[in-house]
Order: C-alpha cells, then sequence, then structure tokens
C-alpha cells in the first residue's frame, strides 16, 4: 500500500499527460495546415507525445524529487530554462525534420542548407523562441504559485465560488507532531522548524495521493480535509494517516542522523457540515467555520488521554467502510466544550492477523 | 513579513514598463530600428506611469467589493484601451516627425490608413491586451495571499526560518460567541467578513500587516522599525475604532449592533519561515504569539479595551495624546511578571 498509491497516482497523470501532448500536437496541426495532407498528422501526433511524455518525465521524476523544495525563484528560474531548452530543441527537430521530408533531404543536408540558416537566424524562429519563454514562464509561474496556495484555491479565488458562505459537509483530520515541546526545546527554535517542515515535506505526498486537502498549519498540527465522499471512499481519510506514518517511519535513519529524533504523529478524525467562506481584503483566506473543527480539536486532545494514535468520531465512523485489516475500540463519550451531549469516540486500531478478527467475530 | 512600500512598487511598475517596451520592437522584427525602440521605451515609460498613478496614488483600492474576475475584466478592459490609444499615438506621432509632416496631414494620408489596415496594429492590441491581463492577474493574486507575501515565495526570503523582533496585535471581536448564536451562521460570517473589511485600511495606514485570521480575530503584525515610528501599534486599534465608529449606521441597519473589540499587543523575537510545500504559508512561531493572545484575552477580565505589554510600552514613543495606566500583569515562560498598561486618548474637557 504504501509506494503503490503515490506509482499509481504519477503512472497514472503521466499517461494523461502523453494523451494530452499527442492530442495538442494534432489539434495544432488541424488549424494551422487544414486536412491538405495525411503526414503533418502523423508529425503532429508523434511530437506531441514526445513532448507529453519528456513533461511526464520532468514534472513526475525530476521535479518531484529534491527539487521541490528549493526557493520558489531559483525553482521557477530552472523549470522555464528547462522547458524553454527542450520545446525549442523539439521544435527545431520538427522543423528539421518537416524538411527532410519536404525537400526529399539528408539530416545533415537540411543542417547546411543556408535557407535553413536563413530561417533560424533572421525569420520566425526568434520569436518562436521568445513566446516559448514567455509561455513557458507564465505557466510554470501559475502553476508554481497555484501548488504554493492550496489545492483549488487559486481557481475558487478566481472564481469566487466561497465570496457567499457556502455550507459542505466534509471530513476532517487534525494531524499533529508526538512529544513536540520536548523536541522544540531540544532543537531550539530555528532548527526546529527545519524538522517540522522536513516532516510536512515526508507527509505531502500522502495527504495528495488520498484526495486530502490541506487546509492549515498551525504550529506542529495540520488540518486536512476531504469533500465526504472522498474522504469515505476508499477510507481514504483512515489511509492517509496510516500512510503518512509509514512515510515518516520510511525515513526514520534520515531524521535521527539528522536530528536525533525520530517524528512520530497522532491524529483525530470527524465529519460534519461547515461553513466554507472567503474572509479578509487582503490576505483573503477561504476558511472554514463550524462546530466541526472545535469538537476535532477536542478528539485530538484525547487522544493524549486514552493514548491512542488515532481517534475517529462515531459520526465519521458509522459512515466509513472500514478496511478488514482495521478494527475500532469503543473509547466512550468524550465531552465538548459548551455543549450538553458528547460525542462518542473509537480507536482505529491495526490487526495484526486477519484470523484475530475472525475469532472476535465469533 | 516584509510589506514592499509605495515607492519601490512604482519604481517596479516602471521598470516592468520600459523593458515591456523594449521587448516590443525586438518581437516584431523591427530590431535594429531606432525610432521603434525610442517609441517602445516612450510608449513603456508613460504607459507605467498612469498605471502607477492609477494604482498606487489615486484610486483607494478598498473603495469597492467586486469579485476577483469582474475586477480583473473590468480592469484590463481599461488598460488596453487605454494603453493601445497611447501606443497609437506615439506610434503616429514618431511616424509623423519620421516622414516630416504635419501630424493632421499624416492622420489623413495614405500612411496612416496603411497602418491601421496592413500593419502591425492588431498584434499590437493583443500584446497590451495579454500584458495588462497577466499583470493584473498577479497583481490581484498577491492581494490576495497578503502584503509581501507572494514577493517573499519568490525571493525566497523565509526558505530557511529566521528570527525576527516583531510586534503583533491580536484584535478580538467583543461578545462574539453571543452574536454568533444571534445573528446564525451565514449572518455572522458577513459580519466577520465587513468587520475585517472596514478595519484593513487602518492597518495598512499604520504599515501593518495581516498575519491571519482565527475565527473572529485578526493577527497584525509589524516589522520593529516600522512599528514603533509614529506609534504606529498603537495608533492601528484607535484608527480601526474610528472606522468602525464611521460605519456604524450600517452595522445597526444590517445588524442591529455596533462591533466593538479589544486588542492586545505584545513584542518580541519569533522565528519566521515558510511552512508546507503545498498551502505553503509564511509562519510566525514562538512564545511571543502565545502571551499576546493571553494579553489579549486578558483584557475582558480587567475590563478594559486594549492591554500592551511593558516590554513594548519601553520601546514605543508615544505621542502626547495618549496615556498610560497600568492594569496587571501576567507570568512569562520563566515565571517572571510581565507588566500589562492599557493605552487611551486624553479627554479634554473645556469650559464654554
Amino acid at each position: 500500500m504504501a509506494e503503490g498509491d503515490i506509482r499509481a497516482r504519477k503512472l497514472k497523470q503521466g499517461r494523461i499527460m502523453i494523451v494530452a501532448g499527442t492530442l495538442l500536437g494534432v489539434f495544432y496541426v488541424m488549424f494551422s495546415d487544414g486536412f491538405v495532407a495525411f503526414y503533418p498528422f502523423v508529425n503532429g501526433a508523434i511530437a506531441g507525445a514526445f513532448a507529453g511524455l519528456a513533461v511526464a518525465v520532468l514534472e513526475l521524476g525530476l521535479f518531484a524529487g529534491a527539487l521541490r523544495r528549493s526557493k520558489f525563484g531559483y525553482l521557477l528560474l530552472i523549470r522555464t530554462l528547462t522547458y524553454l531548452v527542450l520545446l525549442t530543441t523539439l521544435i527545431l527537430l520538427v522543423i528539421i525534420i518537416s524538411r527532410m521530408i519536404r525537400l526529399d533531404q539528408g539530416f545533415s543536408q537540411v543542417l547546411n542548407d543556408p535557407s535553413f540558416h536563413h530561417y533560424i537566424f533572421y525569420e520566425d524562429f526568434p520569436i518562436v523562441v521568445v513566446y516559448t519563454l514567455a509561455l513557458a514562464f507564465s505557466i510554470n509561474f501559475i502553476r508554481m504559485i497555484s501548488r504554493k496556495m492550496g489545492q483549488g484555491m487559486l481557481v475558487s479565488y478566481v472564481t469566487g465560488s466561497y465570496r457567499k458562505p457556502v455550507l459542505q459537509e466534509r471530513v476532517v483530520m487534525f494531524l499533529k507532531l508526538k512529544n513536540s515541546m520536548a523536541i522544540s526545546q531540544q532543537l531550539g527554535p530555528l532548527i526546529f522548524q527545519d524538522f517540522l517542515n522536513d516532516v510536512f515535506h515526508d507527509i505531502t505526498e500522502s495527504i495528495l495521493a488520498h484526495q486530502g486537502t490541506i487546509y492549515e498549519y498551525v504550529e506542529d498540527l495540520i488540518v486536512i480535509t476531504w469533500n465526504i465522499s472522498q474522504g469515505l471512499d476508499n477510507a481514504n481519510c483512515i489511509r492517509c494517516y496510516y500512510h503518512a506514518t509509514e512515510e515518516l517511519e520510511i525515513r526514520r535513519s534520515k531524521y535521527y542522523a539528522k536530528y536525533g529524533v525520530v517524528p512520530l504523529v497522532y491524529a483525530a478524525l470527524h465529519a460534519g457540515e461547515l461553513i466554507r467562506v472567503e474572509i479578509g481584503d487582503i490576505k483573503s483566506e477561504i476558511v472554514f467555520h463550524g462546530d466541526v473543527m472545535n469538537t476535532t480539536s477536542r478528539i485530538l486532545d484525547q487522544c493524549r488521554v486514552f493514548e491512542s494514535d488515532l481517534l475517529v468520531s462515531d459520526a465519521l465512523l458509522c459512515r466509513l467502510n472500514l478496511p478488514e485489516i482495521f478494527t475500532s475500540d469503543n473509547k466512550g463519550i468524550v465531552k465538548l466544550k459548551g455543549k450538553v451531549t458528547g460525542m462518542g469516540v473509537c480507536e482505529i486500531i491495526e490487526k495484526t492477523s486477519l484470523e484475530e478478527a475472525t475469532e472476535t467475530q465469533v | 513579513m516584509r510589506a514592499v512600500n509605495r515607492t519601490w512598487k512604482a519604481v517596479a511598475i516602471v521598470l516592468i514598463g520600459l523593458i515591456a517596451g523594449f521587448l516590443y520592437p525586438l518581437l516584431s522584427k523591427e530590431f535594429g530600428n531606432p525610432y521603434a525602440i525610442v517609441n517602445g521605451l516612450v510608449i513603456g515609460l508613460l504607459g507605467s506611469l498612469y498605471i502607477v498613478i492609477i494604482e498606487l496614488y489615486l484610486v483607494n483600492p478598498h473603495n469597492r467589493r467586486i469579485g476577483f474576475l469582474a475586477r480583473w475584466f473590468r480592469k484590463t478592459a481599461t488598460y488596453t484601451v487605454f494603453l493601445f490609444f497611447l501606443i497609437l499615438f506615439v506610434l503616429t506621432a514618431s511616424r509623423s516627425i519620421e516622414l516630416g509632416m504635419n501630424y493632421s496631414d499624416y492622420l489623413q494620408s495614405d500612411h496612416f490608413a496603411k497602418l491601421i489596415f496592413q500593419e502591425d496594429i492588431h498584434i499590437i492590441f493583443l500584446y497590451t491586451l495579454f500584458l495588462s491581463a497577466a499583470i493584473i492577474f498577479v497583481n490581484q493574486l498577491s492581494r490576495k495571499m497578503g502584503q509581501g507575501v507572494l514577493w517573499n515565495f519568490i525571493t525566497g526570503h523565509y526558505h530557511r526560518p529566521r528570527n525576527e523582533h516583531r510586534i503583533f496585535m491580536f484584535l478580538d471581536l467583543k461578545d462574539s460567541t453571543r452574536w454568533a448564536e444571534r445573528l446564525g451562521d451565514e449572518k455572522f460570517s458577513n459580519l466577520l467578513n465587513d468587520f475585517f473589511y472596514d478595519i484593513t485600511p487602518a492597518i495598512i495606514a499604520t504599515e501593518g500587516i495581516i498575519y491571519r485570521y482565527v475565527g473572529d480575530e485578526v493577527v497584525v503584525s509589524w516589522h520593529t522599525a516600522q512599528g514603533i515610528r509614529n506609534a504606529n501599534c498603537i495608533r492601528a486599534s484607535f484608527l480601526a475604532k474610528l472606522a468602525i465608529k464611521r460605519r456604524r449606521e450600517y452595522y445597526l441597519g444590517e445588524y442591529g449592533f455596533v462591533p466593538e473589540f479589544r486588542t492586545g499587543l505584545h513584542c518580541g523575537t519569533v522565528v519566521v519561515g515558510e511552512v508546507g510545500e503545498v498551502k505553503s504559508q509564511i509562519a510566525f512561531v514562538g512564545d511571543v504569539l502565545y502571551l499576546g493572545s493571553i494579553i489579549e484575552a486578558k483584557c475582558k477580565a480587567q475590563g478594559v479595551d486594549n492591554l500592551v505589554s511593558q516590554d513594548l510600552i519601553r520601546e514605543v514613543p508615544l505621542p502626547g495624546i495618549y496615556q498610560t495606566r497600568p492594569v496587571s500583569s501576567i507570568p512569562d515562560k520563566r515565571g517572571n511578571e510581565i507588566g500589562l498598561y492599557t493605552v487611551s486618548e486624553v479627554t479634554f474637557t473645556s469650559p464654554y
């Protein structure tokens, strides 16, 4: 489960990029040349597919690794230049190959052709390069900013979806670092920030792969939300927690070598109706208001009381289709501030063997 | 976080204008033609000056609440039309000089007709449209992200955490639980939005940076130097109070009451750093924040509207109109007592 989800997601994205590239190549030919000949379409499709493949390799391989943590300006520069080189090379190749076909020349013949030189240095080609640069820069800028702003935020701001408050049913997870006071004292405030950032970085992919949306970071706490159907589907909200802990477990030795401590996390899950609204004129935020947030925070406090790593409210559990390897242990009722009725919570436990499960059922 | 100041913004916009004006002849195959480059620079300069004057010095961006898309379209349209006619004018003027013709003669000549109908006038139009749309988009986005946030992301100033000495103000709506119950969720959310909207100019005028909204609370922060200058950090809450007072009729009519708030002010060293890779935030971390919110909460118990810690009072030279009164104290992490003061304006009474 650990590696599978992320790889499957990447492969799927890669396939989409290649198909999109191929289609764009064909469309481009359709708009520029019309349906005069068959060859340009093959050219377009092949060039498009290669471009898609290259983009997929860059996006999912090179740019998905450690580079993602570099400074924004630096990364923007690298990405823009890489794409500029990639795309101009591709365009150049397409021009050369189409000349080879059109003029029935060999590769080196085309390269030595004075009319080709003229085209490259004096005609449209420099303009093509500048446009490619502008395009590569804007697309990369928007993509990177959109990632910084959070999933779907840019679109919501632009369309103004939440300018009027909207009632939404969502799954909420509070995920917190264990023993953070002691760690922060041990490391000092600056190093502790680096440590936290490493932890957040390492579990980000787990959250994305399980359709979670990062809502906010509050010191050593991450608040993640799901659209209710995506959170329940495949028990994504539960799996996300385990996936994240595994991601941290894989990197235990790295953390120990770098900081002398190993991060452990605990979490609380709850679901219910929240009001989602865009607030503020400057530094706008799209926030959730509602009891669900307070309740989840209370449940998180109970994790310490019961010494449980993952507590789920009854309200969520009764709607969840718990995968077979998990079982739930009822922890009773948690009292909530200012409320007469409490909220039932259960601990989620991973079974050590499935036989044990059949025994308890019998 | 650093808010980029207005003069620098103006310089940046003019520079971008000049670069864009210089790049255009390069794109339009006129590279090497001195007229084209001079024209480009003149257009870039005039165009960007127009933008600077309109955006930074004339229009108060807080005067209207319209949606992102509506604002984007409206602005893009205005700018495109203005800039396009500016370009057309500069271009025709320079052509008429080049040809040694009187301007009005030139407009009636075949050269002008040819320029309009045969040359790249339409490309110029598209270029203007694209550029204004892009710049306005980024500008609006930057606003949404908060003062200086986009810029700090790009430069990576807080990519690694840093220590900074800063002033914090916690501004909290009074009786919010009661009003939330009475108004209902949706109406209360509208109230909060109106409230945040109305106090924003006061915070900007005093060089404060809105750090975050937490429920009905706004956390504002200053670089120590900027917060101390003109006693900005103290004046902010008084200005905000006035701003709300001026809108009292609206609040009374719409919600049945005029919102009041309490503020707690404290200063100290915090860690500032970019947090998270998706949904990144530039976060402040430190005891100062915790103590600040405690100080704010203490206002209610003491029955005052604002409390300022002694650490801050010591640093801010207060204008004569303000007077301070020691009120209480809170213990910090090491158990030392931090004295708290409330600041009020001197009341004047004069005989008739």
